[in-house]
């Protein structure tokens, strides 16, 4: 009996010798390091684009239609609010209407955009009861095309940018500008990419910290120049952070250089 | 092209029979015995179901799609590997062709993280998979030192898995394995390897050892 014990042992020893396999090549240990540091760019640049660019892209919207002579109000209207309504509310309040809900109020000083002095607050909503705000900005007209955006009410929660454009522009989508300032805006990974939800059920929210250092100009391309310091923490108070420094290596080639735990190391954007 | 490997594995089947078709007529022991198997198969499927993330889904792990917690440790990952499907089996024969048994499994998978800066080793990320199966088995040959079977298993799996010294799956689910066919050899200590699908692999190589039934006699069929 020992000596067949003993045999299916060396047996089966053999056999896993020949089963036993590699199924992932793993990562590559001298690849990149500052993967984080650029997903964090990413972070930033989500956050930035959902939260702020998207309100504010309705603003340039609906400054066009106001501007626009009767008679080219209904392409404007085809163009940029293919989905919602636009109503008027008085001298100085507009709404967009999307199936019977507001979603979008725009409370103006009775200035165009693109006039300096012009205030808007434009607020968005999450659902037809107007009840949950999703954000509000003031958007105030500071110069020519300059736009000083900021938070109503978001405490502890804010944006303080500042946008130009090269002209007075209709959208944001196909017109290069310039960003500078700052915000802290919380960015849900429970929405993100998560496989595995552990990692996420007490830590779910990431807090987005970004500082511009060197005003930031994005082309419909991508961001081919600018410099910003990126910190993100979550409740239970840990942090990382990163620096990106946004370059254009040739006309069709937009890069980051992530500096991350005193490493720097080149992305393609 | 398939009917050609059809041909050829029955050729196979028939050739393995007929070389023992001189005990036809024999009287040996067949019913009323007790086997024990050891066996190991490749670990394909639980591979598919437990172990790997880019077979079935093409999710893009490189940044910036990563999904692990953005304030873990600067990990990189090593090689994953997969031990073999390891399972020990037991089995009564009820009849010449009729067996109830079970089948308890083993399949593991580890792979080291490392400290992306440092690329010193932290640790090692650990996938267990235990599968107990109770199996019904029909053989369709039953020559005194040939078998040649089926066997349809179903029951319950339990996954432990931990990463990053965390323990993050540790769930019961149900499990499968389904032999198409089977062929064993050999008349107390046998061998056999088997063809099939589920959580025992899908090629199955292994050996066992037979406890006849003294008091039991039976024609072969």
């Amino acid at each position: 009996m020992k000596k067949i014990i003993l045999h299916l042992f060396v047996t089966i020893t053999i056999l896993m010798g020949f089963t036993s396999c590699m199924i992932e090549s793993g990562d590559d240990l001298n690849g990149n390091v500052t993967e984080k540091g650029f997903e964090l760019c990413h972070y930033w640049d989500n956050t930035l684009n959902s939260e702020v660019i998207t309100t504010v892209e309705k603003a340039f919207n609906l400054n066009a239609y106001i501007v626009a002579p009767e008679a080219g109000k209904p392409l404007i209207e085809d163009l940029y609010f293919p989905y919602y309504k636009i109503r008027q509310i008085d001298s100085t309040q507009w709404t967009l209407i999307e199936q019977q809900a507001t979603r979008y109020r725009f409370i103006t000083n009775g200035k165009t955009l693109s006039e300096i002095g012009a205030e808007w607050i434009i607020t968005s909503y999450k659902d037809a009861s107007q009840l949950e705000i999703l954000s509000s900005y003031t958007m105030e007209c500071t110069g020519l095309s300059t736009w000083h955006i900021t938070t109503t009410n978001s405490d502890p929660f804010y944006v303080n940018y500042t946008l130009t454009t090269d002209t007075m522009v209709e959208t944001l989508t196909s017109e290069p500008y310039t960003l500078e300032g700052s915000s802290f805006l919380s960015y849900s990974t429970y929405y993100g990419y998560a496989s595995y939800d552990y990692y996420y059920a007490n830590n779910a929210d990431v807090f987005i910290d970004a500082t511009i250092t060197e005003p930031i100009h994005k082309t419909p391309q991508g961001y081919s120049s600018g410099k910003i310091n990126i910190k993100a923490t979550n409740n239970a108070n840990q942090e990382i952070e990163t620096t990106a420094e946004f370059y254009r290596q040739n006309p069709i080639s937009y890069k980051v250089k992530i500096t991350y735990k005193g490493v720097t190391e080149n992305w393609v954007y | 092209m398939k009917s050609k490997i059809v041909t050829m594995l029955l050729a196979m089947v028939l050739c393995l029979s007929n070389a023992f078709a001189e005990d036809k007529g024999e009287t040996f022991d067949l019913a009323k015995s007790h086997y024990v198997n050891l066996s190991i198969g490749d670990a394909t499927i639980a591979s598919i179901i437990y172990g790997t993330r880019s077979i079935f889904f093409s999710y893009d792990y490189d940044a910036p799609y990563y999904t692990y917690n953005l304030f873990d440790p600067d990990y990189k990952l090593g090689p994953k590997y997969a031990t073999g499907s390891i399972t020990a089996s037991y089995y009564y024969r009820f009849k010449s062709w009729f067996w109830l048994g079970a089948n308890l499994s083993y399949t593991g998978f580890t792979q080291n993280y490392y400290d992306s800066f440092t690329k010193e080793r932290l640790g090692t990320n650990t996938n267990h998979v235990i599968t107990a199966l109770p199996t019904v088995r029909f053989s369709y040959l039953n020559k005194q030192y040939v078998t040649l079977y089926s066997e349809f298993a179903f029951g319950i799996t339990y996954n432990y898995q931990r990463q990053y010294s965390r323990t993050v799956e540790s769930q019961v689910l149900p499990a499968w394995h389904t032999t198409l066919i089977g062929v064993s050899a050999g008349k107390d200590l046998y061998g056999f390897a088997e063809l099939g699908s589920g959580l025992r692999g899908i090629a199955i190589v292994g050996i066992g050892y037979r406890f006849p039934n003294t008091n039991h006699k039976e024609t072969e069929e």
